[in-house]
């Protein structure tokens, strides 16, 4: 199994372009849950929700309030998802 | 054949910056993967517009791309940083995040249409996300129980009462202390996974423990009373004379405690006999001496 890979907010910034605001705005929202509360590192679980907050806001026109009824119906979607997967096999 | 931005975003060639976002922010919408996770035709889309819009976003860009001077958008993200995976893609097999929905044992199916309602005035209600923590616990806090301080972000201090013989894996909740929920919705919890600090001494099997214990040549042969670790108070041990390696001695009530049963494991000392360091010529000349009349075979029980 590869080693998981946990990236303090800085790292996240230079490596992925991400605005350090953005991740701070997710962590205050309690929109994303960093894997290590405690020295808030992120993976890239976190990341990727992070960058799909950026898209719902920077392209998609979505506000703060919004945000958090997205991201509870698309992680909604993808436990359905994985059900169904299980269901087939 | 050439990449047409603007037949992409389905927009004339005269249209205005606020059209082109408008376009990319429709077909965003339609087509984005995290709204469609699993569907690739989506997927390849979504990449499109975004490479389209990458090339006209600016007035800057655009005139270069009008100019002929082509530049490949890099990736779908407009920084130019490493391309993370989109969010999906992390949750295939569960993540953090889709667990957090399953972990608190409710129908996927019946939440959809019984945790969400909207109110007669229009207010929507969904109950607040699960949070997950991990925490590493002592070990010996394992065995008998222990009482410790947390702290949920921002700043929330909760006195943790972990329970005497917990395992890793093992998760303790806190109801109403995870993501606020919306409108009328009722917050989500908090769990706190537990993962056991190995001990260096003890391993736990079941309600027992069990440790290794170095005797010497002269405690193995004719017994005596050493002094052996337990998780509370150190206590003396008798070693029967005679003993040997992978001898097991037991010691009643000091393993794991089950706070269910009301019972305590025991533990188990495993004994290792260890020669001194250097066998001096008195002990070879002893153990010749010796052997000449009591030979015996130690591998005759593994003999097939």
């Amino acid at each position: 199994m590869a080693k998981q890979q946990y990236y303090k907010i800085t790292e996240v910034v230079e490596y992925y372009s991400i605005n350090k605001t953005l991740i701070t705005h997710c962590i205050e929202q309690e929109w994303i849950d960093p894997v290590d509360p405690e020295t808030q590192k992120l993976d890239q679980e976190d990341i990727s929700r992070i960058n799909f907050i950026q898209e719902l806001q920077e392209h998609m026109g979505v506000n703060d309030e919004a945000v958090p009824i997205i991201l509870h119906l698309v992680d909604q979607i993808n436990v359905l998802r994985l059900k169904i997967e299980s269901q087939k096999t | 054949m050439t990449f047409d931005p603007y037949a992409v975003l389905g927009i004339a060639k005269t249209a205005t910056q606020n059209e082109i976002k408008k376009a990319h922010r429709k077909f965003a919408k339609k087509y984005h993967p995290d709204l469609n996770p699993g569907n690739s035709k989506a997927e390849k889309k979504f990449i499109e517009i975004t490479k389209a819009y990458e090339l006209l976003e600016t007035p800057i860009k655009r005139e270069k791309f009008d100019r002929g001077e082509f530049e490949q958008a890099q990736s779908f993200s407009s920084g130019g940083g490493s391309k993370a995976p989109f969010y999906h893609e992390t949750q295939n097999g569960g993540g953090r995040y889709t667990y957090s929905f399953e972990a608190a044992g409710n129908d996927i199916f019946d939440s959809l249409f019984t945790n969400f309602n909207t109110s007669q005035t229009g207010e929507f209600n969904a109950p607040g996300g699960d949070q997950f923590y991990r925490m590493e616990v002592e070990f010996k806090d394992t065995i008998l129980g222990a009482e410790r301080e947390i702290t949920f972000p921002p700043d929330k201090r909760f006195k943790v009462k972990i329970p005497a013989g917990i395992e890793t894996g093992k998760k303790l909740r806190f109801a109403g202390q995870g993501s606020p929920g919306l409108g009328k919705g009722a917050a989500g919890d908090s769990y706190i996974e537990i993962q056991v600090k190995p001990s260096p001494v003890f391993k736990r099997v079941g309600n027992d423990l069990e440790m290794e214990l170095a005797v010497s040549l002269s405690e193995a042969i004719l017994g005596g009373t050493v002094e052996i670790l337990t998780l509370e108070k150190p206590i003396k041990l008798k070693i029967p004379p005679g003993a040997n390696t992978g001898q097991r001695l037991r010691v009643k009530n000091k393993g794991v405690m089950d706070t269910r049963l009301k019972t305590r494991g025991n533990l188990i000392v495993i004994l290792k006999v260890v020669l001194p360091p250097k066998i001096d010529a008195e002990l070879k000349e002893m153990i010749q001496t010796w052997s000449q009349s009591h030979t015996y075979n130690p591998r005759e029980k593994s003999k097939g």
